[in-house]
């Protein structure tokens, strides 16, 4: 009789076993002839490695992906800010496990960014490095206000086929890029908002500014640590 | 959403491959794997178990960029309702009906789900004849 | 040749595109090109059934042989005239269509048996056509086709042949650049007319750099 039996009541029904950890029970190990039907499959997902890189896939199809995502938020969405809330959330998710892969992928290079400029050039160079192949056109500091950054792009990698119509007021489609660079700041414990703006500069019609405006607890962090 | 990324995504596979008409359903399927999923998915499905009346044909996934590193939750569910990669039947059904194919499009199995293999089985149900385009033979 | 404008209609006849990329044609009225588009996608589908007649002809092996023997012209009075109203050419406008099955490698052009080409004394219409059923159409300078001594002359087909060439590359590339900038954005409808800010821009990037 296995330990499972004994602990459940005779009411219960029989629920199929599952490895881990089970509140109830403690660890659960599997007898090894026990083959559940996802183990059974010929690969699992934890064989692959994580440090390999996937296979390249056409800008097209990211691009259709993309406007099809933009498409489809757009019907459900009220207004351009709740457009770009939506997507703003769709690229937090991403930045938000992006930054655990990008830093297990660099294994000992890669190191934990303390200061609020560290980050931001971590994430200027390598982060765009690794989603759009190639850094980002700039790295600026705002002149107006302490706690604001901005990241400009020229031609955002994601939107380049995109033209947002004049009703769609100031629309920025990148407010999904923006998502991604707020989830990385924010499990980088750089809490912050992340926007971002069109400003078309010559021949740069798409050129992106993505203002970061850190929480105020980040900025006197900072100055505690580093004022010395 | 797969389909409005098909009826789309035509046009840009048309502009960039200048690919004609195909004369057979043979040929599309050739197309479909050779040409389609390996410009934008980087990827050659095995086309295979051909109906006897050339009209169905599967295509045989074998590494889904899609479902890389994915794993189905395991709550009895998804398992056996979730076609995870079920935007390919959207974007091919809408493709092929903009030249003018009327295809049934679904999946019959899935890694994902357990299965051995990844197949796509596409069934050609008429050529929409009143539709193409006139000028063309 | 001079690339006048660029029109691109649906597969059901309605103009979604219309831009004069180079001053030279006198302007329509909204509802005149409508018209025109919808008239162009009649005759079209019309002239190809014409083409079973025309292939009994000849069959054209070799592409510098498509326009010499298997070119066949209608002359019209009215269609050249109805097309530009301030200008009087009712008389001396030729309409070619050009049969040419089997002749031409053509590759994304699946317009073989519609019509080609129509020429006037002061424009020529070059149309283009997708699988899909989407019409390009390019106005140009004229062929060079004087309809007087007409197709019969071969000096002017040669120029004929290379200038119809030049135009279905042109019309090749506008294509691409429909692909990527018109349905690549999700604030495109399809079927709808084309308000779509950086297909402007790079169709006529793309004109600058022929002219």
């Amino acid at each position: 009789m296995s330990s499972q039996n004994i602990i459940n009541p005779s009411t219960s029904k029989p629920t199929g076993l599952k490895a881990g950890y089970n509140p109830s029970l403690g660890p659960i190990q599997l007898p090894s002839s026990y083959q559940s039907q996802i183990a059974s499959k010929s690969r699992n997902i934890y064989d692959h490695s994580v440090f390999r890189r996937t296979p390249e896939v056409n800008l097209s199809s990211l691009s259709f992906l993309f406007s099809a995502m933009i498409e489809q938020t757009q019907q459900t969405s009220k207004g351009v800010q709740q457009l770009e809330a939506k997507l703003n959330s769709y690229g937090y998710g991403v930045g938000n496990k992006f930054l655990e892969l990008i830093t297990l992928r660099e294994g000992k290079s890669a190191k934990r960014e303390t200061r609020i400029v560290e980050v931001l050039q971590f994430i200027h160079s390598q982060v765009w490095k690794t989603l759009f192949g190639r850094p980002a056109d700039g790295l600026e500091k705002s002149q107006d206000s302490e706690d604001e950054y901005m990241i400009i792009d020229n031609l955002p990698l994601m939107s380049q086929f995109i033209s947002v119509p004049k009703d769609f007021n100031q629309l920025n489609v990148n407010a999904f890029t923006a998502g991604i660079i707020e989830g990385i700041l924010d499990s980088a414990y750089f809490q912050a908002n992340v926007s971002a703006h069109t400003m078309a500069a010559d021949g740069y019609p798409l050129r992106t500014v993505f203002l970061i405006k850190f929480d105020h607890g980040v900025l006197e962090r900072e100055a505690i640590r580093f004022s010395r | 959403m797969g389909y409005s990324i098909g009826i789309r995504l035509i046009e840009d596979f048309l502009a960039k491959t200048g690919t004609g008409r195909c004369v057979s359903f043979k040929e599309t399927a050739e197309v479909i794997s050779k040409i389609g999923f390996k410009i934008f998915l980087n990827i050659i499905p095995t086309i295979t178990n051909w109906t006897s009346d050339g009209k169905t044909f599967s295509l045989i996934i074998e590494e889904n960029p899609l479902a890389e590193f994915v794993e189905l939750p395991d709550d009895g569910k998804s398992n056996k309702e979730l076609w995870y990669s079920n935007v390919l039947v959207g974007v091919l059904k809408g493709a092929l009906e903009m030249v003018q194919l009327d295809v049934d499009v679904f999946f019959v199995s899935d890694v994902l789900r357990g299965d051995a293999t990844t197949e796509l089985r596409l069934k050609l149900n008429k050529i929409l004849k009143d539709e193409i385009p006139a000028g063309e033979d | 040749m001079t690339i006048y404008s660029l029109y691109i209609i649906n597969k059901a006849g309605g103009l979604i595109y219309q831009n004069d990329v180079n001053p030279g044609l006198s302007r329509l009225t909204a509802n005149e090109y409508l018209v025109l588009a919808g008239t162009l996608h009649g005759v079209f589908a019309i002239a190809s059934k014409l083409t079973p007649t025309a292939l009994k002809v000849s069959t054209p092996s070799s592409i510098s042989g498509v326009h010499n023997s298997a070119t066949s012209s209608i002359t019209s009075s009215s269609i050249g005239g109805g097309t530009n109203s301030s200008n009087n050419i009712n008389s001396n406008s030729t309409i070619l269509s050009n049969y040419s099955k089997g002749a031409l490698n053509v590759v994304s052009n699946s317009n073989t048996s519609g019509l080609r080409s129509v020429d006037t004394k002061f424009f020529s219409i070059h149309i283009f056509q997708t699988l899909t059923g989407l019409k390009f159409l390019l106005v140009t300078s004229p062929n060079g086709l004087n309809s007087n001594d007409g197709i019969n002359n071969t000096g002017s087909n040669v120029d004929l042949n290379k200038n119809s060439e030049f135009a279905e590359s042109v019309l090749r590339r506008i294509y691409s650049i429909y692909s990527d900038y018109v349905m690549k954005n999700p604030f495109y409808s399809m079927d709808m007319p084309i308000r779509v800010d950086l297909f402007d821009q790079k169709v006529t990037e793309l004109i600058k750099t022929l002219s």
